[in-house]
């Protein structure tokens, strides 16, 4: 077994880790990955042969082979997403060893800031966002999505499995992020299902919603008959299937409509509380029913009339056999299998295509999601060799990935000349491209912390504690029988009657205030009414709530707890029982309880961290305040973008850059603009990096002189080290005086263009 | 700059405007059009029904986010038991009331057309908001684009180096340039008193530092434009060069508040809203044709009747004062001011002393830019619950503003997706609340 042979920032954090992370599997990863590239090797130089026959065909040279530094600036930011830190350029420049590349690409492929770095590809790909309806309710969806992504992308599950968890993704936000993809689009399956076949298949059905497609085959019945499989996939609160009248009224009474003798007002009245109950819960649980697809009212065409209903078949132009659903089988289910077997036309061809132009900057297809039947690759045999490539790695995304990194194709200079819209390219090398938003963040991250790989876990501390509220709350609602919950409905709206009844004095009260500029009498009726809506949900909580939370409570009594069925919250109740007074605490309470435990546990390691980082950086008095600034930055700002909330706020430096705002397929864009220039001359950004911690500060301390202190920002920033020109131009300026020169130089290279760009 | 896209044209009405987009760029008219009003009238003109001359030239959109009450605001139903605690006044134009809580805006009502007949078919917010700026309901296949962007597409910005649309508050769910390049994206301005953000160099440099270590940065990076002579590169030449002219640029001024009096700025509000429709006026001066201003949460589920006066209070200042200091400074006439919102509320009280959602009877305003003030369209019923007389849709109010601005309703822009599109959604304009 061979040992890297230079320091890589996952490397580091396993040694960090207990021994048994690093152990037996460890070991047995490492020789698979060994065996894999050589056959990887094998595979690349069957790409390279297609490739340089097309291009001797078109009678055009291949660009040379790109050097050391270029390569290596290249491949940390394909894998990665983000340039090498100057101890990983020094290593790898050092290393004299004939397969340096192929390894260096195996330990890539290996780190955990390949999660984050393809998580970004995908989240724009997907469209993933935070909060994609109902504004901060959905966040613990979104949250749920992007953790399911990520674990996804870091367990390396085939592709094919991948999208065929999302597509039949089904149940709680809590259990299965997956369901995502649904709430993503909720209310909007039709959307859904463009977007599903655009983004997996490379077609464009969308025009087809309203009419048949003009320039491609889909006619309007195509559109629904696809969509007839996913239309029963529907997003809802967390009450589904419970009999709410049978509850609520007792009794249901002949003709339905005066139910149990209940009024009008009342059965108004006990919907409003149930909305109000069911509110924190509204976007967390996607179910299958067997709701059928109608044709729309204005559907024009002779097959068909409207609000006929649609049965799932698959068009014939992608399954002679459209009907893939068998009895007794969800039509999910076999939509998902159809759409992801080898034997689909398209699902291959679209992901080894998307693959090979995230690395080549271009694909062998273009555009990648508007492939119709006239569609012609650029070099048609080396688009069937990659769809063959992509299923004998059997869609291993990182396989097929080392396979491509390891071709000469990759490793050239990048095309120096204007590729016009339209144009066929046939990889003389890959194209020169401008980083990504994320990119170009994640390079600064790791310019400024060191680890910049590793996730945040401040970030992982609010996602789980808002599951686990959504987990909790969703339990003790299911733990309710419908006589509770109808009870439960009525005290709050008794309760919702009484609070109207007292802001309405309040506000007669305030008016009087108002009239008699009696301040304190002001205040205390604008008290009564800005408390309503806090009134309104702690009652929820209080009573409710409350309510599923005790029967638990006294399950554990029992110890009976392992009997309600979700191993993680018996976990967590039984751990807040074993605090001091923990049995006496109610629903909130506890859940606050088991947040501080978190938070308590966080601090620690957050703690130990600054106190290493304190000894290693030999932080003084005089210091400390720039260290405290430091640290806090490391751990909550300079956090990797893909723990950045999706999609950043606006004006966050992401959003200046083009990251995408998630509302349609990649739809991130690398233009240039003013506020982008703006941001980099004059931003908050550049003054951060000079705080004495950052890791290019403290490297550019280090430097002995001023030659030294220029190769040092060369590295650091560009992966290699200065021209005897750059440092003519540079050095004057580095020794100008101390702190200040430096300074003036590190502005005057990130204001570089070939800082914002791969060669 | 103009940006008729022969390419984009498909269809019948397309042909045709390109025939007026040919004349204007053939005969030089395009650049005329930075001059104000009906000089921008060009041969070929009006060969569509849905095109006039334009009566305003710039917009100032003041959204209401959340859905504001019509029955508290414009459109109060006078001895009703839906009114709850709101109650009646007079303004100056003759047999309109509205509600107490806007006695300021009584007095301006003379200039403001009142529509009382919007419907929505959108109850929800994100997407009543959406189709509000967009004209179109969301998909997720497609982002539509804003008014202010279908606006510089189809005209020229005022001032070249100011943005043609800038949005002030801090909305990150506006749709923006929707599916049109990211250039024609507005610029967000979430605080109206910080200004522009980043336009200032770092303190380390004096300007005569700032422009050594920029020239140093250039020569730097002399030998990787020799060998990447990209039009990809080059724009950050260009950005670079034009961020170093904003940050010296005149118009900044625009954005500097402080420029104001004392007492002007206090009448328009010392709140964020306030602020921003000064801020809103500036820009308009400064050349910026479309800015629009958001405020709210006019979502008044709980404790209607307090939260509806305390927003009002707000809103009264600002745009009383916006409307009579654009009027003095002779400004309203090429200035549409439109006050917007995605849906109204229910004439019924509901258990928490609110008003739910109601997209089924709603009002707007617009003021100046060629508006008959005093006037009012289309009618509620007497509870306020449905559209009693001249109903106008989302894409009706739009095209509204459309015809103000002289904007082809007709013309056909497809997206990228090949999918075909029109300012206003095929929406009717009311051209009779044109003076």
């Amino acid at each position: 077994m061979k040992t890297p042979r230079f320091t890589l920032n996952s490397a580091t954090r396993l040694k960090q880790r207990p021994i048994w992370a690093v152990g037996a599997l460890g070991l047995l990863a490492w020789t698979c990955a060994q065996a894999e590239s050589i056959d990887a090797r094998a595979q690349a130089r069957e790409i390279d042969a297609l490739v340089l026959k097309k291009l001797e065909q078109q009678k055009l040279e291949p660009n040379a082979i790109v050097s050391d530094d270029v390569f290596l600036r290249r491949v940390y930011l394909d894998t990665l997403g983000r340039i090498p830190t100057l101890k990983e350029t020094q290593a790898f420049l050092a290393d004299t060893t004939a397969d340096k590349r192929s390894v260096l690409i195996d330990t890539l492929l290996a780190s955990e800031g390949y999660t984050q770095h393809h998580y970004n590809f995908w989240a724009d790909v997907l469209r993933l966002k935070s909060t994609s309806v109902g504004g901060n309710q959905s966040l613990p969806a979104g949250l749920a999505y992007a953790d399911w992504l990520k674990k996804r992308l870091s367990d390396n599950k085939p592709y094919d499995q991948m999208v065929r968890e999302l597509l039949t993704a089904e149940g709680k936000t809590y259990e299965n992020g997956a369901v995502g993809f649904y709430i993503r689009d909720y209310n909007m399956q039709l959307d859904n299902m463009a977007v599903t076949t655009q983004v997996f298949l490379g077609t464009q059905m969308v025009c087809a919603q309203c009419h048949d497609h003009p320039f491609d085959k889909w006619s309007m019945m195509d559109y629904y008959q696809m969509a007839a499989h996913t239309y029963g996939v529907v997003s809802t609160n967390g009450l589904v299937g419970r009999s709410m009248d049978a509850g609520m009224y007792a009794k249901k009474a002949k003709g339905g409509k005066k139910a149990g003798g209940v009024t009008k007002e009342d059965r108004v009245a006990m919907g409003k509380a149930m909305t109000e109950i069911l509110r924190p819960l509204r976007y967390n649980n996607v179910v299958r029913t067997n709701r059928s697809l109608k044709l729309p009212h204005d559907y024009n065409y002779d097959n068909a009339k409207p609000f006929d209903v649609v049965e799932p078949v698959i068009p014939a132009a992608f399954a002679p056999d459209g009907k893939v659903t068998v009895e007794g089988q969800a039509p999910v289910e076999a939509y998902a299998q159809w759409m992801t077997s080898k034997d689909n036309p398209r699902f291959t061809l679209v992901i080894a295509n998307r693959l090979w132009k995230k690395v080549m900057g271009q694909g062998v297809i273009e555009p990648v999601d508007e492939i119709t039947d006239s569609t012609v690759p650029t070099n048609p045999a080396l688009m069937s060799y990659l769809e063959k490539l992509m299923k004998e790695v059997n869609y291993d995304m990182k396989a097929y990935l080392r396979v491509l990194m390891n071709t000469q194709a990759y490793q050239r200079a990048a095309y120096a000349k204007e590729l016009a819209l339209g144009e066929s390219y046939y990889f003389p090398g890959p194209l020169m491209r401008r980083m990504s938003a994320e990119q170009i963040w994640d390079s600064l991250v790791a310019l400024y912390r060191p680890q910049s790989d590793r996730a945040s876990m401040e970030v992982e501390l609010e996602r789980d504690n808002l599951l686990t509220r959504v987990r909790w709350m969703d339990h003790a609602l299911e733990a309710l029988t419908d006589k509770e919950l109808a009870e439960g409905a009525k005290r709050i709206a008794e309760l919702q009657k009484k609070l109207s009844s007292d802001v309405r004095q309040a506000q007669l009260a305030l008016t009087k205030a108002q009239e008699a500029k009696d301040e304190a009498g002001i205040r205390a009726a604008k008290r009564v009414v800005s408390g309503q809506r806090t009134a309104i949900n702690k009652a929820v909580e209080d009573i409710v709530f409350e309510m599923g939370y005790q029967k638990f409570l006294q399950m554990a009594k029992d110890g009976k707890l392992a009997e309600q069925g979700d191993p993680e919250m018996a976990k967590e109740i039984s751990a807040v029982l074993k605090t001091k007074g923990g049995d006496k605490l109610g629903f909130d309470e506890a859940l606050a309880a088991v947040q501080k435990m978190r938070r308590s546990r966080l601090n620690q390691i957050e703690n130990a961290q600054r106190d290493k980082m304190r000894e290693n950086f030999g932080v003084t008095k005089d210091n400390a305040r720039e260290f405290s600034q430091y640290a806090l930055n490391c751990e909550r700002v300079m956090v990797r973008s893909a723990d950045v909330r999706s999609p950043a706020p606006l004006g966050h430096f992401l959003r200046e850059f083009g990251q995408s705002d998630r509302e349609l397929i990649e739809n991130s864009n690398k233009e240039a603009t003013v506020g982008q220039a703006l941001m980099m001359l004059n931003g908050e950004q550049f003054e951060d990096m000079l705080n004495p911690f950052t890791v290019l500060a403290r490297s550019l301390k280090r430097a002995k002189d001023a030659d030294e202190a220029v190769d040092t920002l060369y590295l650091s920033l560009l992966s290699r080290p200065a021209t005897a020109e750059e440092k003519k131009l540079l050095g004057p300026v580095v020794q100008s005086e101390d702190a200040g020169g430096k300074a003036d130089a590190l502005w005057a290279l990130i204001n570089t263009k070939q800082f914002l760009f791969i060669q | 700059m103009n940006s008729i896209n022969a390419s984009l044209l498909r269809t019948e009405s397309g042909r045709r405007e390109f025939i007026t987009g040919a004349a204007k760029t053939f005969l030089g008219v395009t650049a005329l059009s930075h001059l104000n009003g009906k000089a921008f009238a060009a041969p070929g003109e009006n060969t569509s029904t849905l095109k006039q001359v334009p009566t305003a030239r710039n917009v100032i959109y003041l959204y209401m986010t959340g859905g504001m009450s019509h029955l508290d605001t414009w459109d109060p139903k006078p001895g009703n038991e839906v009114m709850g605690l709101t109650k009646v006044i007079n303004t100056n134009a003759d047999g309109v009331k509205i509600s107490e809580y806007l006695p300021l805006m009584s007095r301006q009502m003379d200039k403001v057309a009142m529509i009382r007949s919007m419907s929505s078919t959108q109850g929800a917010h994100e997407q009543g908001q959406y189709f509000m700026r967009t004209s179109y309901t969301p998909r997720s296949s497609i982002r539509h684009p804003g008014m202010g962007a279908w606006l510089e597409k189809f005209q020229n910005r005022g001032n070249p180096s100011l943005p043609a649309t800038v949005m002030i508050g801090n909305d990150s769910r506006h749709p923006g340039a929707g599916f049109f390049e990211a250039k024609f994206s507005p610029l967000m301005v979430s605080n109206p008193e910080a200004g522009l953000k980043n336009v200032t160099r770092l303190e380390r440099f004096s300007e005569d530092q700032f422009q050594e270590r920029l020239s140093l940065s250039k020569k730097l990076d002399r030998a990787f434009e020799q060998t990447y002579d990209l039009s990809r590169v080059r724009a950050y030449t260009d950005m670079y060069d034009d961020a170093v002219k904003m940050m010296k640029s005149e118009e900044l001024k625009a954005f500097d508040l402080s420029a104001e009096e004392a007492g002007l700025r206090e009448k328009y509000g010392a709140g964020k809203f306030g602020q921003g429709c000064l801020l809103a006026r500036r820009l308009v001066e400064h050349g910026v044709r479309f800015v629009e201003v958001t405020f709210g949460s006019w979502d008044t589920h709980n404790a209607n009747f307090t939260r509806v006066p305390e927003m009002c209070d707000e809103l009264d200042g600002a745009l009383s004062t916006l409307i009579s200091d654009l009027d003095k400074r002779g400004m309203l006439k090429d200035t549409l001011v439109v006050l917007a919102t995605e849906f109204g509320r229910t004439p019924e009280i509901n258990a928490n002393d609110g008003r739910d959602h109601h997209p089924k009877a709603f009002s707007c305003l617009l003021a100046g830019g060629g508006v008959k003030g005093g006037t009012v369209h289309g009618a509620s019923d007497e509870r306020g619950n449905t559209v009693a007389e001249g109903a106008v849709s989302v894409p009706d109010f739009n095209a509204t503003i459309g015809y103000a601005l002289g904007l082809p309703l007709d013309q056909v822009l497809f997206s990228p997706s090949k999918r075909p599109f029109t300012v206003a959604d095929k929406g009717k304009p009311l051209a009779h609340l044109f003076a």
